[in-house]
């Protein structure tokens, strides 16, 4: 096997990011060529798993498990990482045009933190040892801390700050759990614990510490009120990768454990709490994102939401309609989110450049730049809502879908309501797009990579719909929920 | 002994109580300080010399550093005064939330407490021992850190590398640092020390082979060394080239180790996979490079901010 796809695919970025930080290299260049290099590993990475898969597993330093590491990748840990390079990668094109307009000063800095979040991101989801999943969560979360504050400013460091003590607090729970099925088990790789873990108080504690720690980086309520400030106040780019990204990886951590390690727990109960806070994260999401004034704020309270959406397949799946659907529509549903919400953010940055500010009632529709930039907004938010043909209404689709098939009629009327609220906190945003443009001198001129990055991403979460049939074809033929325990 | 570790549990648990409860913040430093070097203790109790060398290090000598030089940087009267009881919040809403937490918190703290009981602790200590002389170290934690875990660490030292870059990206510190104390005492007094403390770094290094110790706690002693050099107003000149070498000595420890890890990998062993004639002698260059980094990186953590030499 293909030794080198996980090396470069993690350590690319990281060495990039310490050239960086030597000065060695320029920010711009060091991730416009790690951007190229990951490309080549991606794709051999999704050559490796369509012909060897469903799972390929690796073992960085050449140790067995218990004794030694494992890296794994299904298709899947293909498409996630496939999603981050895509964001990745734009968020830096975007940044190109920010930076010099909106923060000059921490352009330096800016790129060391990109490529670290990126290293830690690519790590997170290629891990198979809890806790080597651990140090990455540390990796991502000061990471993302530093990102936040680079603004400076007083409500960005608060933010920062209070990201910092409640993303800790997570992992201090989810290193709790993983301390307890060390202590049961002298093991820490989550295959093989997978296949022996039984019924037991200790194993119970330990899926709920981890799953609370995961569930408080994910931003899921009621341990969700740090992410609005967080996501909102930080620079336009950074907003993007947290929102599209950082927050798809933990959940994508804790995917990973109920579908393999806490599988035999994945009873009715545990499903429906699981459920009830996603339910709970669609109506508060939701319900906040209604009565934001400004752009960026509705973009950030809908990440909340649409998270209680993607943990809605959880009851759905032990609804036993059709399972593999269900987890097919999550997949899909993680994805295109991703890259709408970096949109919606990419073009709230954009309307705040060009009007000086991102007040809903001020903003104004337009021509020329404008116009293409409401033109991304709408295709993104139509993606997250839900609408055909995009990637946002296939992954809801299949969900719906699962869950009809499995006669769960309540999550049913959620999924619907939950669309109807996605539908009225979007459209709120898109109604100035409306508004007659004000004459040309009063818009900002808005540098034309940071409109065309903002398009890219809307294009690709819709066009992701019409990828459906051979997207399923590939998840149905090489995507399994229970990890098979390999190497 | 039984009572001892009764009085070190308790004394534990107290300065904690202490920490969280006492008023100003000058006293919560103190007993944090005193709680990571009992803490240290009880590790040497429950036989784990590393951890314990480690906490005395780390968890309270060099926290405990940047947390008064935290509190110098303070104003005066903020770090003294005692901190104001702030009404969090009140109505039925706010103590619904807290008495759900509260409840909650208790039940998974009682449930953590019961699931202690029946862990079986088999630990991996048989699997080590097994395969040990395959390692090229005789530690069997410098085997699990450099060798068959050695992921997990090259991680942990990016981890120490970005929290450099994040203080930097925060501001910049006027060079040279303004810390010097006015102890007549304290220049001969690192005159003294200052070998004393390069020596007991590298051996420290040296003795991770074979016996606790390795390249964290020598990075962390070598980091006090600096601390109390720049204390007693020793401080050099920094030029541009100066920062450049800074930034590539902060950056050696991960650079070493990952170019290591994939030099291997070029080689046909795969990524950080040593061949065992050469193990002991590529544990001891990465170990090295990571002591020199860990020191250099703690240090600028301690200087806080990224050293402006133009303001000097």
């Amino acid at each position: 096997m293909a030794d080198w796809i996980p090396v470069v695919i993690i350590f690319g970025p990281l060495l990039a990011a310490v050239l960086v930080f030597t000065q060695t290299v320029r920010g711009v260049t060091a991730t416009l060529v790690t951007g190229g290099i990951l490309l080549i590993g991606l794709v051999a990475l999704g050559g490796e798993v369509s012909g060897q898969g469903p799972w390929l597993t690796w073992q960085p330093g050449g140790w067995p498990v218990p004794l030694g590491l494992r890296w794994q990748a299904d298709f899947f840990s293909v498409a996630m990482l496939a999603m981050t390079f895509l964001v990745a990668v734009s968020g830096g094109l975007f940044a190109i045009g920010f930076l010099p307009a909106a923060m000059p000063s921490a352009a330096r800095h800016f790129w060391t933190l990109w490529l670290f979040t990126w290293a830690a991101m690519n790590s997170l989801l290629l891990a198979a040892d809890l806790f080597n999943i651990y140090v990455g969560l540390e990796l991502m979360a000061l990471a993302a801390v530093g990102l936040i504050s680079l603004t400076r400013e007083t409500e960005a460091l608060q933010a920062a700050m209070r990201y910092f003590l409640v993303t800790l607090f997570g992992s201090m729970l989810y290193l709790l759990g993983v301390a307890l099925l060390y202590g049961q088990y002298g093991m820490l790789d989550q295959a093989a614990l997978a296949a022996v873990i039984e019924h037991g108080l200790a194993n119970g504690v330990a899926a709920v510490l981890m799953t609370l720690g995961l569930l408080v980086k994910t931003a899921l309520f009621p341990v969700h009120f740090w992410l609005p400030s967080a996501h909102g106040k930080a620079p336009v780019p950074v907003s993007a990768l947290l929102s599209a990204v950082v927050v798809a990886v933990c959940f994508f951590v804790m995917y990973r454990l109920w579908s393999g390690l806490f599988f035999v727990f994945l009873a009715e109960r545990p499903a429906m709490v699981l459920g009830a806070i996603g339910l709970a994260s669609i109506l508060w999401g939701g319900m906040q994102a209604l009565r934001q004034q400004r752009l960026k704020m509705i973009v950030a309270y809908s990440t909340i939401a649409q998270f209680g959406y993607v943990m809605l397949v959880f009851p759905v799946f032990v609804a036993d309609g059709a399972a593999f659907l269900a987890w097919h529509g999550t997949a899909m549903m993680v994805l295109a989110h991703g890259l709408a919400k970096a949109s919606l953010f990419f073009a709230a940055g954009c309307l705040s450049i060009a009007h000086g500010h991102d007040r809903i009632r001020e903003l104004t529709g337009g021509g020329g730049r404008l116009g293409w930039v409401w033109l991304a907004f709408a295709l993104a938010a139509a993606s997250i809502v839900g609408l055909p043909p995009s990637g946002g209404f296939v992954g809801k689709w299949w969900l719906l879908q699962a869950a009809v098939l499995g006669e769960a009629w309540f999550w049913v009327v959620v999924m619907v309501l939950a669309a109807l609220l996605t539908g009225s906190y979007m459209y709120r945003g898109l109604e100035a797009a409306w508004r007659p443009a004000p004459p040309v001198e009063a818009v900002r001129p808005v540098p034309a990579i940071m409109v065309a990055v903002t398009l890219f991403c809307a294009v690709g979460s819709v066009a992701m719909g019409f990828l459906a049939v051979p997207l399923e074809g590939f998840l149905g033929r090489t995507f399994q929920p229970l990890p098979i325990a390999g190497g | 002994m039984v009572l001892f570790d009764l009085i070190l549990g308790l004394l534990l648990v107290v300065l904690v109580q202490k920490c969280l409860s006492v008023t100003d913040l000058f006293g919560a430093v103190i007993s944090f300080m005193a709680f990571g070097l009992l803490m240290a203790v009880a590790w040497v109790r429950l036989e784990a010399p590393d951890i314990a060398l480690a906490e005395a290090a780390i968890g309270s000598g060099l926290t405990g550093a940047l947390l008064f030089s935290t509190l110098g940087r303070l104003p005066h009267s903020e770090a003294r005064q005692p901190i104001a009881s702030r009404t969090v919040g009140s109505g039925p809403g706010y103590w619904l939330a807290a008495g759900f937490w509260w409840v909650s918190i208790m039940l998974l703290s009682v449930a953590f407490f019961l699931s202690l009981l029946e862990l079986q602790a088999p630990g991996l200590g048989g699997y080590l021992q097994e395969r040990l002389s395959e390692s090229g170290v005789l530690n069997p934690v410098t085997a699990v850190l450099l060798n068959f875990r050695s992921l997990d660490t090259v991680m942990e030292i990016a981890v120490l590398l970005l929290a450099v870059a994040v203080v930097w990206s925060l501001g910049t510190v006027g060079w040279p640092a303004k810390q010097k104390l006015s102890l007549p005492l304290l220049v001969g007094l690192v005159r003294l020390l200052t070998p004393v403390f390069l020596l007991v770094a590298f051996s420290l290094l040296w003795r991770g082979n074979h016996a606790p110790g390795g390249a964290f706690p020598s990075g962390a002693v070598l980091a006090a060394a600096s601390i109390l050099l720049l204390l007693a107003g020793k401080t050099i000149r920094i030029y541009p080239l100066t920062m450049f070498w800074l930034r590539w000595v902060l950056a050696a420890g991960l650079l070493v180790f990952v170019l290591a890890g994939m030099s291997l990998m070029f080689a046909g062993y795969g990524f950080l996979v040593y061949p065992e004639q050469w193990a002991g002698t590529m544990i001891l260059i990465i170990e090295v490079s990571a002591g020199v980094s860990i020191g250099a990186m703690l240090m600028a953590l301690y200087i806080g901010g990224e050293p402006d030499f133009h303001a000097g």
